[in-house]
């Protein structure tokens, strides 16, 4: 080879090298960036999301890693947010059990929180977690799915580890919310009193059989959600809906919601207070599809609680509480927001099982019954509820504002409206209603083809029901009523 | 030398080429951990060698091997695929094509996964049967689509045992005109469901739930077009015999023209079931509820057919055909928002009652329960409908008469100037009770 020769070949190496690498070189992108070809031989940086997998270390847990991301300045974690792909990570290349007192949002409770809008996709496997994740404004975590058991493949499961927060209890998972920190010596409030755009779909949370509860939110409102989510063995509230007690924050989870698709089952060691949902002085946009119970020996007060207003429960199934809905039953708070009353709620396909007392309870503080109080709401009216379904020995309804119980298995329209004549010494409350139930004691009204009933019996219907006769003929009476277990011609 | 020269410099030349061409790829194949990983800057450097790293967040199934779409597919479920299971990515064969599969993507793998289905025609020749905690998404209805190429019985079964946590969403079920079922649930429960589907020539029934699907669902957003595939027994959505959480969001059209519509769009055969959002067409009857099954406490919201039904709703008694001589249990339904959207039409007939509503639109009717009066059968009910026994109420006495379908309905004057407060039709007018 002349000197020419190698001196070409020389050129040719060193133009190939460049060729090869100055694509790749001159394309220098943002850690956890996407590689996409930008030509037919060179890759360049994607900022669709960032994969955490580029911030993943044996000896890091995922939750320092997810910190590590949103807090980076370099490169700088985007001002509006991004998609954090966490799905990479896992048993390999991180420590997926999260530090004593850290999250996603601080390594340091006291003295850091981190507040930056998110879209995080977290891995399938189990993730262990001793620390309350408070979930700030803006922030979608969303799982590679829910689970009925814990830690099932293809599913994602956020553990609570044993002794959970040191023990003091609270929630798995916190819906927005303030916090007082200290920083260079100061105390300073972080995260939001008024959230929204918070949500968590397609995993699991598993409370370890732990007096904790699964989500809290008193702060998140609008577009915050939960969508396909089970909650297991958190023996306090699977899901408390509720408003800040005390402070200026006025915060609440009303707005918030629909939660749908949500599978509660407080286990085997479910206590007297566990329960599925409590709604609580808030007005949320309902519970829409809900399988909730509980596998303890002594069943607990109840699977929902619902002490708010304007809400809509829909496709429940409920098993193993002593009420499946006790409504009024919690003493009523006055905060920033005001006083809330129970009023304007829906109930819709509701179905209980054999081991239960009521599938629905209202509660009256004058009158208590069973797990109601004295101290509970006053004033519950308008509620209405359609297609409910109890079973066997079960008071399908306990209307302890009318003193009514409904035993009929199932029962199509039950519609509780507002007093109209206030109850006194001797004077029993008495409320505008309408139910289809027929039997005992709640008066009804029956159309039928029978054309003269009139001293037949109605010894199956309470005393007071209507009967009308819904075609023409007959003896020319066209209503009767219901007197001492007899039809009595009306007119 | 020269002229033998030349060519040995180029092919050394290339060789460099090939190899150094060969490492603008190694950076991203040295990290790999798996075929199929995703690769992502593990630094602010590039993509260069020891800057590519592979990330297991989906398994790219496009670079597997394997024969075609399903089989590819099943590589990603049988060779390495994780203990906790994964998200596989297909989108990227065959996107926008015309594809076979020859088997199914599961064959006898039973692992959970999400499969990411590419848009484009997916003809398959044999059920699929997803497996517990399989969910399949496409890209959407219409781009996504799943086409049976012959009578398959069913183009997917959610499950084939008790199993929880199956579903579909945003793709297409094309029948091809074929007898079969769209999609089928016999076993899938809790976190199951389905979403934004499209179920297009369908001769059979688009969605059947039934057996040991309770607590399935909700399904929701499917639209249920045969085209002009339908036959008489053509049916959009049947649950039989289990409680779920319910269809919200239905569209049923039958292509067909007047005169050959299917019998039924949607059979209620079950109890504790919520019907909401749904609107029909081209059928006799919208829904049919009893016909085949017990149905007990359903409710049905916001029903409105296209003025081309014969019955919106019907409800079976024993009144036969459609509805079986020998009638089941039907009770407690709740009925919110029900319409013809024009015609001449019912918007309910209920055969327990014997009442047949042709108001165009109807707030609602409540069925109860069914007592004993005197020789006959009454029932507790409650309907906004002035053409049935209702309750009216008014600011004075009433002026005309009332009407004979109208017999045994009440009236409440609230004016305090009458002297009667309450009346009742006894068929052709209103009779002062008192």
């Amino acid at each position: 080879m002349t000197r020419n020769q190698k001196r070409a070949v020389r050129k040719i190496s060193l133009a190939a090298l460049l060729w090869v690498a100055v694509p790749l070189l001159a394309r220098a992108q943002s850690k956890g960036n996407n590689a996409v070809y930008s030509g037919t031989s060179s890759v360049t940086g994607s900022s669709a999301y960032i994969d955490a997998t580029a911030y993943a270390n044996t000896s890091t847990t995922i939750c320092a890693t997810l910190y590590n991301i949103m807090s980076s300045t370099s490169p700088a974690y985007p001002t509006p947010g991004a998609v954090i792909d966490a799905r990479g990570l896992n048993s390999s290349n991180s420590n997926l059990t999260c530090a004593t007192n850290t999250s996603p949002w601080t390594l340091s409770p006291g003295t850091e929180y981190i507040s930056k809008p998110a879209r995080i996709l977290l891995p399938a496997g189990k993730i262990v977690i001793s620390y309350p994740w408070v979930i700030p404004d803006y922030t979608k975590i969303v799982g590679a799915g829910a689970s009925t058991s814990s830690g099932a493949a293809g599913a994602t499961t956020i553990q609570a580890a044993s002794s959970f927060n040191g023990g003091l209890g609270g929630p798995m998972i916190q819906m927005g919310g303030q916090l007082t920190i200290t920083v260079s010596g100061n105390p300073e409030t972080v995260g939001c009193a008024v959230c929204f755009e918070i949500s968590m779909t397609d995993l699991t949370l598993d409370g370890q059989s732990q007096n904790i509860d699964g989500v809290d939110n008193s702060n998140a409102e609008e577009l915050s959600t939960l969508q396909r989510v089970a909650i297991l063995n958190t023996e306090g509230n699977g899901v408390l809906l509720s408003t800040v007690a005390s402070g200026p924050s006025n915060g609440t989870a009303s707005h918030s919601g629909p939660y749908q698709d949500l599978y509660i089952s407080a286990g085997t060691s479910a206590s007297s207070g566990t329960t599925c949902v409590k709604v609580y002085n808030a007005q949320p946009r309902g519970i829409h599809g809900l399988t909730c119970s509980a596998g303890s020996t002594t069943a607990p007060h109840a699977g929902i609680y619902l002490d708010g207003g304007n809400v809509s429960l829909e496709n429940l199934t409920i098993s193993g509480f002593a009420d499946g809905v006790l409504i009024g039953s919690e003493t009523p708070l006055m905060n920033a927001n005001g006083l809330q009353d129970i009023y304007a709620d829906v109930l819709s396909n509701v179905t209980g099982s054999t081991n239960m007392t009521n599938l629905v309870h209202i509660c009256n503080p004058s009158s208590v019954n069973g797990n109601c109080t004295s101290t509970g709401f006053t004033g519950t009216e308008d509620i209405a509820m359609a297609s409910l379904t109890g079973g066997s020995s079960i008071n399908t309804i306990r209307d302890d504002l009318t003193g009514s119980i409904v035993t009929d298995t199932i029962v199509a329209l039950y519609d509780l409206g507002e007093p109209v004549q206030a109850s006194g010494s001797n004077v029993a409350s008495s409320y505008s209603r309408f139910t289809t139930s027929p039997s005992t004691p709640v008066p009804t009204w029956l159309v039928g083809t029978a054309v003269n009933p009139t001293n037949g019996s109605c010894s199956t219907v309470d005393n007071g029901s209507l009967y009308s006769r819904g075609i023409s003929g007959g003896s020319g009476s066209t209503l009767w009523g219901c007197v001492s277990g007899k039809w009595i011609v009306i007119k | 030398m020269k002229t033998t020269g030349t060519p040995g410099i180029l092919s050394t030349s290339a060789a460099i080429l090939l190899v150094l061409g060969s490492l603008s790829l190694r950076p991203v194949q040295l990290h790999a951990q798996a075929a199929g990983n995703n690769a992502v800057f593990g630094s602010s450097s590039a993509c260069t060698s020891g800057g590519c790293i592979a990330s297991t967040a989906f398994i790219d199934a496009s670079i597997l091997s394997g024969s075609d779409l399903c089989a590819k597919i099943n590589t990603a479920l049988t060779s390495g695929y994780p203990a906790a299971g994964a998200v596989i990515d297909a989108r990227g064969i065959g996107s926008g094509t015309t594809q076979s599969c020859a088997g199914t993507p599961w064959g006898t793998s039973t692992h959970p996964s999400t499969i990411l289905l590419p848009s484009g025609t997916i003809q398959i020749s044999s059920t699929w049967a997803l497996p517990n905690g399989t969910r399949i998404v496409g890209t959407g209805p219409g781009q996504t689509i799943i086409q049976a190429t012959s009578n398959i019985g069913t183009i997917i079964e959610m499950g084939s045992s008790a199993s929880n946590e199956i579903s579909i969403e945003d793709l297409t079920l094309d029948g091809e005109g074929y007898s079969l079922n769209g999609i089928a649930n016999s076993y899938a429960q809790e976190l199951s469901y389905v979403r934004n589907v499209n179920l297009y020539r369908i001769a059979g029934t688009g969605l059947l739930v039934s057996g040991s699907a309770q607590n399935s669902g909700p399904y929701t957003d499917i639209v249920f077009n045969s085209d002009a595939d339908a036959a008489t027994t053509t049916v959009c959505a049947q649950i039989s015999g289990v409680s779920t959480r319910g269809i919200h969001g239905l569209t049923c059209i039958s292509g067909n023209s007047s005169g050959s519509y299917p019998g039924t769009a949607i059979l209620l055969d079950a109890s504790n079931n919520s019907l909401e959002d749904i609107q029909v067409q081209g059928f006799l009857n919208g829904i049919l509820v009893g016909k085949d099954a017990a149905a007990q406490n359903d409710v049905l919201l916001n029903i409105s057919g296209n003025g081309t039904l014969t019955n919106v709703v019907h409800i079976c008694g024993s009144t036969p055909t459609p509805c079986p001589s020998t009638p089941y249990t039907v009770t407690s339904l709740t009925l919110v928002g029900i319409a013809t959207g024009g015609g001449t039409n019912n918007s309910i007939k209920d055969d327990l009652t014997k009442t047949t509503l042709t108001d165009p639109t109807v707030a609602l009717y409540v069925l109860g329960k069914s007592v004993t009066v005197g020789a006959a059968t009454g029932y507790s009910r409650f309907t906004t409908s002035v053409n049935t026994t209702t309750w009216g109420v008014g600011t004075s006495a009433p002026s005309t008469g009332c009407a004979t379908s109208t017999t045994g309905s009440l009236f409440s004057n609230t004016s305090t100037s009458s002297g009667t407060a309450l009346y009742v039709c006894n068929g052709t007018s209103w009779a002062a009770i008192k």
